[in-house]
């Protein structure tokens, strides 16, 4: 997994490429946070549209994400596309 | 059910191996000619049940996991992830969805949640202080004549 962050006008952009499994999430978690509590953002964007594989720990790590950006009254945002199997997100309703 | 082809791998229960599971099991399932979302089943399947027994089966130390596939007749396939950590107390009460003994650590608790909703059928067999064994079998649909002979 790698990701890129840009930060526009407040806004933090996250995309993320590759596979968000258990070992990824574990590696990026505290990168991603300290990202998302930095002073000059005020709304994240995670970009998920160039993943190739997502599992349950990954929904947890985005979870989490959300968790953060809510603890520090963010706004965030999850960009996606068909690409990841539409049964995951039928799983997570 | 005659086993056409089998294959066994044998890993530490480093977080690393997680993808090498998968993809191996993927890679073993390919002669069956399957489709890229009955591939991203069964790899996002091995990677739950992987994934469980190095976060919960092993927690803080390394143990083997052992990953066995079997081909049988009619293009099912079988896959089975045996680990001897810590055991599970209540598989009843660890398959229901959104359960987790670790909430504090973003575990969403889908686990055998996706391993049931993405195979055909989930046997979980279980002693604590011995390990675990999760077998899960998924039928592929055929697509092409020739591959494994039967």
């Amino acid at each position: 997994m790698d990701f890129e962050a840009i930060i526009m006008e407040g806004t933090l952009i996250l995309k993320i490429k590759g596979e968000l499994d258990q070992y990824n999430a574990d590696r990026y978690r505290l990168r991603f946070d300290m990202k998302i509590v930095s002073p000059e953002v005020q709304k994240v964007v995670i970009d998920i549209s160039e993943l190739s594989f997502m599992d349950s720990s990954g929904v947890g790590f985005l979870v989490g994400r959300f968790k953060t950006a809510k603890a520090f009254a963010k706004e965030l945002v999850l960009v996606c596309n068909q690409t990841i199997s539409t049964s995951f997100y039928q799983l997570v309703e | 059910m005659k086993v056409l082809n089998y294959m066994e791998l044998k890993i530490p229960s480093k977080a690393q191996n997680e993808s090498f599971a998968r993809v191996a099991v993927a890679a073993f399932v390919a002669q069956l000619d399957p489709t890229l979302d009955e591939i991203t089943e069964i790899k996002t399947a091995v990677s739950e049940a992987v994934t469980n027994s190095i976060i919960h089966a092993y927690e803080d130390k390394i143990g083997e996991i052992i990953i066995k596939g079997k081909i049988y007749e009619n293009y099912v396939v079988e896959i089975e992830v045996i680990d001897f950590g810590k055991g599970i107390e209540d598989v009843e009460l660890a398959r229901q969805p959104l359960f987790t003994t670790k909430p504090d650590q973003e575990r969403s608790g889908m686990g055998f949640t996706v391993m049931e909703t993405f195979m055909d059928k989930l046997e979980i067999t279980s002693e604590v202080g011995k390990g675990t064994c999760v077998k899960m079998l998924k039928a592929i649909k055929k697509r092409k004549s020739e591959g494994v002979e039967n």
